[in-house]
């Protein structure tokens, strides 16, 4: 799944989204998205499938 | 071998053309003799859909073929009976028309035992049948030579030597000529295009970020091809169960430059893990890398 010029991978039966929690998919962010993407954290988190926390939803990252 | 019939004289008195080539296939890899004859049933094995699927490649041997094969042996009896008694596994070196960092990429070959189907100056094979009348290679050994660069003539053309020795005298007896419908050329040009991809940062333990370079071998220049996660494979883990380019930044990619994410589920990789990137085009691979080891 494309976001801006990073590709996320959503194929792998290794990587399965729905199981990451917040605080792992906030690591990954941080490390390999943050930058280089213009979405926020939640609206990715969302698009792959990630549990996001209800009172994040409606904020930016 | 076929039962000894007279069978008549041609009137041409050609000679077999020589070896230019030789095609390597994982051991037991078979071809249906109709396939054999086109370049897509060759490029099934050397240049498929997928790299997982890739079981042989080509090698020119443009640079020289040399038999080595010993003669056979001779016995003469307490009586003076004087017989064949031995007959010697054949075998030969080939100088691979290649660059030194495509030798390189064979290190991993030496003393490992492939099926090797010889590829004559015509383009036509040289290769026996199995019992279920297939096509397979010679069975077997490949070695390479590792050594210092040569300082020039003749042996700068054998800086690439494959040492193949066969497994079986029989295989030879009861070799095939298959008239192809391909030139030697359209072999070389069917194997995907070389690539190197090196480090320039490496594993990041806590993001499980390496930001990797991606060259045409020996050129240097970059390769800007690598843009999504499916073409990176995690080829070899060494602790973890499995691993995956979970995303990729190609920012940087139009100077080959590229930041890759590789864990294992959320977890970042706790060991060595290797790596190879692709790139799929009508359906065949058309780009190939090296194959990278990340130290963790």
């Amino acid at each position: 799944m494309q976001f801006g010029k990073v590709d996320i991978n959503t194929t792998s039966p290794s990587v399965k989204w729905k199981d990451w929690t917040w605080k792992e998919f906030q690591n990954f962010y941080d490390h390999s998205l943050k930058g280089n993407v213009t979405e926020t954290i939640e609206e990715i988190g969302k698009a792959l499938g990630v549990k996001v926390p209800k009172s994040k939803k409606s904020s930016d990252a | 071998m076929s039962t000894l019939r007279y069978a008549g004289n041609g009137a041409s008195k050609d000679f077999l053309p020589d070896v230019k080539g030789m095609i390597v296939l994982n051991k037991g890899t078979t071809t249906t003799v109709a396939l054999a004859k086109t370049l897509a049933g060759w490029q099934t094995h050397i240049n498929p859909a997928t790299s997982d699927a890739i079981v042989g490649t080509y090698i020119d041997l443009a640079r020289g073929f040399e038999e080595k094969t010993s003669a056979p042996e001779f016995t003469t009896a307490n009586t003076g009976l004087k017989e064949k008694t031995k007959d010697f596994e054949p075998e030969f070196t080939g100088y691979g028309f290649m660059s030194w960092e495509d030798y390189r990429t064979w290190f991993g070959a030496d003393a490992k035992e492939y099926d090797f189907v010889m590829v004559l100056a015509d383009g036509n094979i040289m290769a026996p049948l199995d019992s279920t009348g297939k096509v397979v290679g010679f069975n077997g050994r490949m070695f390479v030579s590792y050594n210092f660069p040569k300082a020039g003539g003749d042996g700068k053309q054998k800086a690439c030597p494959f040492d193949i020795m066969f497994n079986d005298v029989e295989q030879i007896k009861n070799y095939q000529i298959i008239r192809t419908a391909f030139e030697r050329r359209e072999l070389t040009e069917s194997v995907p295009v070389g690539i190197n991809i090196e480090i320039l940062t490496d594993y990041e333990s806590s993001g499980g970020t390496v930001v990797l370079k991606a060259t045409h071998r020996v050129s240097g220049l970059p390769y800007a091809g690598l843009t999504t996660y499916a073409q990176w494979q995690v080829v070899n883990t060494t602790t973890d169960p499995a691993g995956a380019a979970t995303a990729i930044s190609a920012t940087n990619a139009a100077i080959g430059v590229y930041t890759l994410t590789f864990l294992n589920g959320a977890a970042k990789m706790t060991g060595d893990f290797e790596i190879q990137a692709e790139t799929i085009t009508a359906s065949h691979v058309t780009y190939l890398s090296n194959v990278l080891n990340i130290p963790i």
